[in-house]
Protein backbone atom coordinates (compact mmCIF):
# COMPACT_ATOMS: atom_id res chain seq x y z
CA UNK A 1 0.00 0.00 0.00
CA UNK A 2 2.95 2.30 0.55
CA UNK A 3 4.92 0.92 -2.37
CA UNK A 4 4.55 4.18 -4.21
CA UNK A 5 6.34 6.24 -1.57
CA UNK A 6 9.05 3.58 -1.27
CA UNK A 7 9.60 3.48 -5.01
CA UNK A 8 9.64 7.30 -5.16
CA UNK A 9 12.53 7.33 -2.69
CA UNK A 10 14.30 4.78 -4.87
CA UNK A 11 13.85 6.82 -8.05
CA UNK A 12 15.07 9.94 -6.19
CA UNK A 13 18.16 8.02 -5.12
CA UNK A 14 18.80 6.89 -8.69
CA UNK A 15 18.49 10.49 -9.93
CA UNK A 16 20.97 11.66 -7.29
CA UNK A 17 23.47 9.09 -8.50
CA UNK A 18 22.87 10.10 -12.12
CA UNK A 19 23.84 13.69 -11.36
CA UNK A 20 27.28 12.55 -10.25
CA UNK A 21 28.32 11.23 -13.67
CA UNK A 22 27.66 11.64 -17.41
CA UNK A 23 24.89 9.06 -17.71
CA UNK A 24 23.41 8.02 -21.03
CA UNK A 25 21.13 5.34 -19.66
CA UNK A 26 20.40 3.60 -16.39
CA UNK A 27 20.05 -0.01 -17.46
CA UNK A 28 19.47 -1.75 -14.19
CA UNK A 29 18.39 -0.88 -10.67
CA UNK A 30 18.99 -3.94 -8.58
CA UNK A 31 16.70 -3.99 -5.57
CA UNK A 32 16.74 -6.58 -2.81
CA UNK A 33 13.40 -6.93 -1.04
CA UNK A 34 13.24 -8.95 2.17
CA UNK A 35 10.51 -11.57 2.32
CA UNK A 36 9.30 -10.24 5.69
CA UNK A 37 8.47 -6.80 4.31
CA UNK A 38 4.97 -6.01 3.12
CA UNK A 39 6.13 -4.62 -0.20
CA UNK A 40 4.34 -6.21 -3.12
CA UNK A 41 6.77 -6.67 -6.01
CA UNK A 42 4.14 -6.04 -8.65
CA UNK A 43 3.18 -2.73 -7.07
CA UNK A 44 6.84 -1.69 -6.89
CA UNK A 45 7.29 -2.49 -10.57
CA UNK A 46 4.12 -0.67 -11.52
CA UNK A 47 5.15 2.41 -9.55
CA UNK A 48 8.62 2.36 -11.06
CA UNK A 49 7.34 2.20 -14.62
CA UNK A 50 4.91 5.05 -13.94
CA UNK A 51 7.61 7.23 -12.38
CA UNK A 52 10.29 6.74 -15.03
CA UNK A 53 7.95 7.09 -17.97
CA UNK A 54 9.09 10.67 -18.46
CA UNK A 55 12.74 9.97 -17.64
CA UNK A 56 14.45 9.21 -20.95
CA UNK A 57 17.66 8.25 -19.20
CA UNK A 58 16.14 5.49 -17.07
CA UNK A 59 15.11 2.32 -18.89
CA UNK A 60 11.46 1.40 -18.29
CA UNK A 61 12.35 -2.13 -17.34
CA UNK A 62 15.43 -1.24 -15.29
CA UNK A 63 14.01 -2.37 -11.97
CA UNK A 64 15.26 -5.83 -11.09
CA UNK A 65 13.75 -7.11 -7.85
CA UNK A 66 15.55 -9.87 -6.04
CA UNK A 67 13.69 -11.50 -3.16
CA UNK A 68 15.78 -12.02 -0.06
CA UNK A 69 15.17 -14.94 2.23
CA UNK A 70 14.71 -14.15 5.91
CA UNK A 71 17.32 -15.14 8.46
CA UNK A 72 16.91 -15.46 12.17
CA UNK A 73 19.00 -15.90 15.26
CA UNK A 74 17.86 -17.99 18.20
CA UNK A 75 17.77 -16.39 21.64
CA UNK A 76 18.09 -19.80 23.23
CA UNK A 77 20.63 -21.85 21.26
CA UNK A 78 23.33 -21.00 18.73
CA UNK A 79 21.14 -21.32 15.62
CA UNK A 80 21.56 -18.69 12.95
CA UNK A 81 20.08 -19.19 9.50
CA UNK A 82 16.88 -19.43 7.47
CA UNK A 83 13.46 -19.74 9.07
CA UNK A 84 11.40 -22.86 9.02
CA UNK A 85 8.76 -22.53 6.32
CA UNK A 86 5.49 -24.37 6.39
CA UNK A 87 4.00 -25.16 3.02
CA UNK A 88 0.36 -24.44 2.86
CA UNK A 89 -1.91 -25.87 0.19
CA UNK A 90 -4.38 -23.06 0.53
CA UNK A 91 -1.77 -20.34 0.20
CA UNK A 92 0.53 -19.80 -2.73
CA UNK A 93 3.51 -19.01 -0.59
CA UNK A 94 5.13 -20.88 2.25
CA UNK A 95 4.38 -19.48 5.69
CA UNK A 96 7.44 -18.62 7.77
CA UNK A 97 7.33 -20.00 11.30
CA UNK A 98 8.62 -17.69 14.01
CA UNK A 99 10.47 -20.16 16.18
CA UNK A 100 13.93 -21.67 16.14
CA UNK A 101 14.08 -24.54 13.61
CA UNK A 102 16.52 -26.30 15.92
CA UNK A 103 15.17 -25.90 19.47
CA UNK A 104 11.82 -24.09 18.94
CA UNK A 105 13.12 -21.19 21.05
CA UNK A 106 12.31 -17.52 20.55
CA UNK A 107 14.01 -15.92 17.59
CA UNK A 108 15.19 -12.53 16.47
CA UNK A 109 14.90 -11.60 12.80
CA UNK A 110 18.31 -10.53 11.49
CA UNK A 111 17.51 -10.41 7.77
CA UNK A 112 14.42 -10.09 5.60
CA UNK A 113 13.02 -6.69 6.62
CA UNK A 114 15.12 -4.61 4.26
CA UNK A 115 14.49 -2.96 0.92
CA UNK A 116 17.95 -2.25 -0.40
CA UNK A 117 19.15 -0.67 -3.63
CA UNK A 118 22.24 -2.80 -4.05
CA UNK A 119 23.53 -1.81 -7.43
CA UNK A 120 23.00 0.54 -10.37
CA UNK A 121 24.20 -0.39 -13.83
CA UNK A 122 24.63 2.63 -16.05
CA UNK A 123 25.90 3.38 -19.49
CA UNK A 124 28.20 6.40 -19.38
CA UNK A 125 29.61 8.79 -21.94
CA UNK A 126 33.23 8.00 -22.72
CA UNK B 1 30.82 1.67 -27.63
CA UNK B 2 29.92 3.37 -24.43
CA UNK B 3 31.24 2.44 -21.08
CA UNK B 4 29.03 0.51 -18.68
CA UNK B 5 29.60 1.06 -15.01
CA UNK B 6 28.25 -0.48 -11.84
CA UNK B 7 27.68 1.61 -8.78
CA UNK B 8 27.32 -0.35 -5.60
CA UNK B 9 25.00 1.44 -3.23
CA UNK B 10 23.71 -0.84 -0.50
CA UNK B 11 21.13 1.77 0.48
CA UNK B 12 18.27 0.38 2.58
CA UNK B 13 15.22 2.52 1.87
CA UNK B 14 13.58 1.43 5.13
CA UNK B 15 16.70 2.06 7.23
CA UNK B 16 16.09 5.78 7.78
CA UNK B 17 12.80 4.94 9.48
CA UNK B 18 14.48 2.28 11.63
CA UNK B 19 17.11 4.79 12.78
CA UNK B 20 14.50 7.37 13.80
CA UNK B 21 12.54 4.63 15.58
CA UNK B 22 15.65 3.82 17.62
CA UNK B 23 16.05 7.51 18.51
CA UNK B 24 12.40 7.64 19.57
CA UNK B 25 12.88 4.57 21.75
CA UNK B 26 15.97 6.09 23.38
CA UNK B 27 14.19 9.40 24.07
CA UNK B 28 11.17 7.65 25.60
CA UNK B 29 13.42 5.48 27.72
CA UNK B 30 15.34 8.49 28.98
CA UNK B 31 12.06 9.92 30.28
CA UNK B 32 10.87 6.58 31.66
CA UNK B 33 7.93 6.45 29.28
CA UNK B 34 6.65 2.98 28.38
CA UNK B 35 5.26 3.04 24.83
CA UNK B 36 2.96 0.59 23.05
CA UNK B 37 1.78 0.79 19.49
CA UNK B 38 -1.59 -0.58 18.48
CA UNK B 39 -2.25 -1.74 14.98
CA UNK B 40 -5.17 -3.56 13.54
CA UNK B 41 -7.98 -3.43 11.04
CA UNK B 42 -10.42 -0.52 10.92
CA UNK B 43 -12.92 -0.74 13.75
CA UNK B 44 -11.23 -3.65 15.56
CA UNK B 45 -11.39 -1.66 18.79
CA UNK B 46 -7.99 0.04 19.08
CA UNK B 47 -9.34 3.32 20.42
CA UNK B 48 -11.82 1.79 22.87
CA UNK B 49 -9.16 -0.57 24.27
CA UNK B 50 -6.74 2.31 24.81
CA UNK B 51 -9.49 4.38 26.49
CA UNK B 52 -10.29 1.53 28.87
CA UNK B 53 -6.65 0.70 29.62
CA UNK B 54 -5.96 4.37 30.33
CA UNK B 55 -8.84 4.47 32.84
CA UNK B 56 -7.37 1.51 34.71
CA UNK B 57 -3.86 2.97 34.68
CA UNK B 58 -5.11 6.40 35.78
CA UNK B 59 -6.83 4.73 38.74
CA UNK B 60 -3.45 3.25 39.63
CA UNK B 61 -1.96 6.73 39.61
CA UNK B 62 -0.09 6.40 36.30
CA UNK B 63 -0.30 9.14 33.69
CA UNK B 64 -1.23 8.07 30.15
CA UNK B 65 -0.86 9.84 26.83
CA UNK B 66 -1.80 8.94 23.28
CA UNK B 67 -0.76 9.62 19.73
CA UNK B 68 -3.82 9.25 17.51
CA UNK B 69 -2.89 8.26 13.98
CA UNK B 70 -5.60 8.55 11.41
CA UNK B 71 -5.86 9.33 7.73
CA UNK B 72 -8.08 12.36 8.46
CA UNK B 73 -10.21 13.78 11.26
CA UNK B 74 -9.88 14.05 15.02
CA UNK B 75 -12.51 11.62 16.32
CA UNK B 76 -10.08 9.38 18.18
CA UNK B 77 -8.20 12.45 19.44
CA UNK B 78 -11.37 13.75 21.10
CA UNK B 79 -12.13 10.36 22.64
CA UNK B 80 -8.67 10.16 24.23
CA UNK B 81 -8.87 13.78 25.38
CA UNK B 82 -12.11 13.01 27.24
CA UNK B 83 -10.13 10.58 29.42
CA UNK B 84 -7.76 13.27 30.61
CA UNK B 85 -4.83 12.15 28.49
CA UNK B 86 -2.26 14.31 26.77
CA UNK B 87 -2.99 13.64 23.10
CA UNK B 88 -1.41 14.50 19.78
CA UNK B 89 -3.42 14.01 16.61
CA UNK B 90 -1.46 12.89 13.56
CA UNK B 91 -3.23 12.94 10.22
CA UNK B 92 -1.28 10.91 7.74
CA UNK B 93 -3.19 12.19 4.69
CA UNK B 94 -2.46 9.87 1.81
CA UNK B 95 -0.16 7.60 3.78
CA UNK B 96 -1.61 4.37 5.04
CA UNK B 97 0.60 4.14 8.13
CA UNK B 98 2.38 6.16 10.78
CA UNK B 99 6.14 6.29 10.44
CA UNK B 100 8.86 6.99 12.97
CA UNK B 101 9.35 10.54 11.73
CA UNK B 102 5.69 11.43 12.35
CA UNK B 103 5.93 9.91 15.82
CA UNK B 104 9.12 11.87 16.46
CA UNK B 105 7.22 15.09 15.69
CA UNK B 106 4.26 14.02 17.80
CA UNK B 107 6.50 13.20 20.77
CA UNK B 108 8.00 16.69 20.60
CA UNK B 109 4.53 18.05 21.43
CA UNK B 110 4.24 15.94 24.58
CA UNK B 111 5.43 16.76 28.06
CA UNK B 112 7.30 13.50 28.57
CA UNK B 113 8.13 14.24 32.21
CA UNK B 114 4.43 13.95 32.96
CA UNK B 115 3.80 10.68 31.13
CA UNK B 116 4.26 7.13 32.34
CA UNK B 117 2.57 5.24 29.52
CA UNK B 118 2.22 6.28 25.88
CA UNK B 119 -0.23 4.57 23.56
CA UNK B 120 0.28 5.01 19.84
CA UNK B 121 -2.76 4.17 17.72
CA UNK B 122 -1.69 3.42 14.18
CA UNK B 123 -3.89 3.97 11.13
CA UNK B 124 -6.50 1.22 10.79
CA UNK B 125 -4.71 -1.10 8.41
CA UNK B 126 -3.56 -4.63 9.03
CA UNK B 127 -0.82 -4.77 6.48
CA UNK B 128 1.78 -2.15 6.05
CA UNK B 129 2.43 -0.50 9.43
CA UNK B 130 4.72 -3.44 10.15
CA UNK B 131 7.33 -2.09 7.71
CA UNK B 132 7.65 1.03 9.83
CA UNK B 133 8.66 0.46 13.44
CA UNK B 134 7.94 3.54 15.56
CA UNK B 135 10.16 3.08 18.58
CA UNK B 136 7.62 1.57 20.95
CA UNK B 137 8.41 -1.10 23.49
CA UNK B 138 5.83 -3.52 22.14
CA UNK B 139 3.86 -3.82 18.94
CA UNK B 140 0.33 -4.90 19.75
CA UNK B 141 -1.85 -6.28 16.97
CA UNK B 142 -5.61 -6.15 17.47
CA UNK B 143 -8.02 -8.43 15.68
CA UNK B 144 -11.66 -8.78 16.61
CA UNK B 145 -13.93 -11.78 16.41
CA UNK B 146 -16.22 -9.90 14.01
CA UNK B 147 -13.53 -10.10 11.34
CA UNK B 148 -13.79 -13.88 11.14
CA UNK B 149 -11.72 -16.77 12.48
CA UNK B 150 -9.12 -16.67 9.70
CA UNK B 151 -7.66 -13.22 10.46
CA UNK B 152 -4.54 -14.62 12.10
CA UNK B 153 -3.58 -17.17 9.48
CA UNK B 154 -4.31 -14.70 6.69
CA UNK B 155 -1.60 -12.39 8.04
CA UNK B 156 1.16 -14.75 9.15
CA UNK B 157 4.09 -12.35 8.83
CA UNK B 158 2.41 -9.50 10.68
CA UNK B 159 1.27 -11.85 13.44
CA UNK B 160 4.68 -13.49 13.59
CA UNK B 161 6.37 -10.12 14.03
CA UNK B 162 3.93 -8.86 16.70
CA UNK B 163 4.84 -8.80 20.37
CA UNK B 164 1.27 -9.31 21.55
CA UNK B 165 -1.90 -10.36 19.71
CA UNK B 166 -5.24 -9.21 21.11
CA UNK B 167 -8.51 -10.87 20.11
CA UNK B 168 -11.12 -8.22 20.93
CA UNK B 169 -14.94 -8.15 21.00
CA UNK B 170 -15.00 -11.57 22.69
CA UNK B 171 -18.56 -10.88 23.86
CA UNK B 172 -19.64 -11.13 20.24
CA UNK B 173 -17.95 -14.46 19.50
CA UNK B 174 -21.07 -16.51 20.12
CA UNK B 175 -23.27 -14.23 18.00
CA UNK B 176 -20.70 -14.40 15.21
CA UNK B 177 -20.58 -18.17 15.67
CA UNK B 178 -16.84 -18.22 15.67
CA UNK B 179 -14.49 -20.13 17.92
CA UNK B 180 -11.78 -17.74 19.17
CA UNK B 181 -9.59 -20.70 20.09
CA UNK B 182 -8.98 -21.11 16.34
CA UNK B 183 -7.31 -17.68 16.29
CA UNK B 184 -5.18 -18.68 19.26
CA UNK B 185 -4.21 -22.00 17.67
CA UNK B 186 -3.28 -20.32 14.38
CA UNK B 187 -1.14 -17.79 16.24
CA UNK B 188 0.62 -20.56 18.16
CA UNK B 189 1.41 -22.34 14.88
CA UNK B 190 3.00 -19.20 13.42
CA UNK B 191 4.70 -17.93 16.56
CA UNK B 192 4.38 -19.95 19.78
CA UNK B 193 6.17 -17.19 21.69
CA UNK B 194 3.64 -14.41 21.13
CA UNK B 195 0.97 -14.10 23.84
CA UNK B 196 -2.63 -14.07 22.61
CA UNK B 197 -4.99 -12.15 24.92
CA UNK B 198 -8.80 -12.35 24.70
CA UNK B 199 -10.51 -9.06 25.53
CA UNK B 200 -13.81 -7.30 25.29
CA UNK B 201 -13.36 -3.57 25.55
CA UNK B 202 -17.09 -2.92 25.98
CA UNK B 203 -17.53 -5.53 28.72
CA UNK B 204 -14.09 -4.69 30.12
CA UNK B 205 -12.81 -8.24 30.20
CA UNK B 206 -9.21 -9.35 29.74
CA UNK B 207 -7.85 -5.85 30.31
CA UNK B 208 -5.76 -6.64 33.36
CA UNK B 209 -4.32 -9.65 31.61
CA UNK B 210 -3.38 -7.40 28.70
CA UNK B 211 -1.67 -4.91 31.00
CA UNK B 212 0.23 -7.80 32.55
CA UNK B 213 1.45 -8.78 29.08
CA UNK B 214 2.59 -5.17 28.68
CA UNK B 215 4.59 -5.56 31.86
CA UNK B 216 2.44 -2.93 33.61
N1 LIG C 1 -19.19 -5.24 21.41
C1 LIG C 1 -17.98 -4.69 21.37
N2 LIG C 1 -17.81 -3.57 20.66
C2 LIG C 1 -16.57 -3.01 20.63
C3 LIG C 1 -15.48 -3.58 21.32
N3 LIG C 1 -14.38 -2.82 21.09
C4 LIG C 1 -14.79 -1.81 20.30
N4 LIG C 1 -16.10 -1.91 20.03
C5 LIG C 1 -16.93 -1.03 19.20
O1 LIG C 1 -16.47 -1.13 17.85
C6 LIG C 1 -16.52 0.12 17.21
C7 LIG C 1 -15.12 0.52 16.73
O2 LIG C 1 -14.28 0.68 17.86
P1 LIG C 1 -13.03 1.65 17.84
O3 LIG C 1 -12.40 1.60 19.19
O4 LIG C 1 -13.41 2.98 17.33
O5 LIG C 1 -12.13 0.90 16.76
P2 LIG C 1 -10.75 1.39 16.10
O6 LIG C 1 -9.97 0.16 15.86
O7 LIG C 1 -10.13 2.45 16.92
O8 LIG C 1 -11.26 1.99 14.71
P3 LIG C 1 -10.46 2.95 13.68
O9 LIG C 1 -9.66 3.92 14.50
O10 LIG C 1 -11.53 3.60 12.89
O11 LIG C 1 -9.61 2.05 12.86
C8 LIG C 1 -17.07 1.09 18.23
O12 LIG C 1 -18.45 1.20 18.04
C9 LIG C 1 -16.77 0.43 19.56
O13 LIG C 1 -17.62 0.82 20.59
C10 LIG C 1 -15.70 -4.79 22.05
O14 LIG C 1 -14.80 -5.36 22.67
N5 LIG C 1 -16.97 -5.30 22.04
MG1 LIG D 1 -9.52 4.38 16.40
ZN1 LIG E 1 17.35 -22.46 19.06
ZN1 LIG F 1 1.63 2.08 4.47
ZN1 LIG G 1 10.43 16.75 10.32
Amino acid sequence: MHEFSVISSIVDLVKQEMEKRPVILVKEVKLEVGELTFLAHGALEFGFTALVEKEPKIANDALNIIPVQAEVKCKNCDYEGPMKVKDSESMHIGVPIFKCPKCEGQIEVIKGKECTVVNLRMELED
Amino acid sequence: MHMTCDVELGADILAANKRIAEDNAALLKKHNVRAYDFLGAIGSGKTLLIEKLADILHARGLKCAAIAGDVTGDDDYKRFKAHGMQVVNVNTGKECHLDAHMVDHAISHLDLENIDVLFIENVGNLICPADFPLGSEKQVTIVSVTEGDDMVRKHPILMGCSDIIVVNKMGLAEIMEIDPEILKKDAAAINPHVPVIFTDARKETGLNELLEAFGL
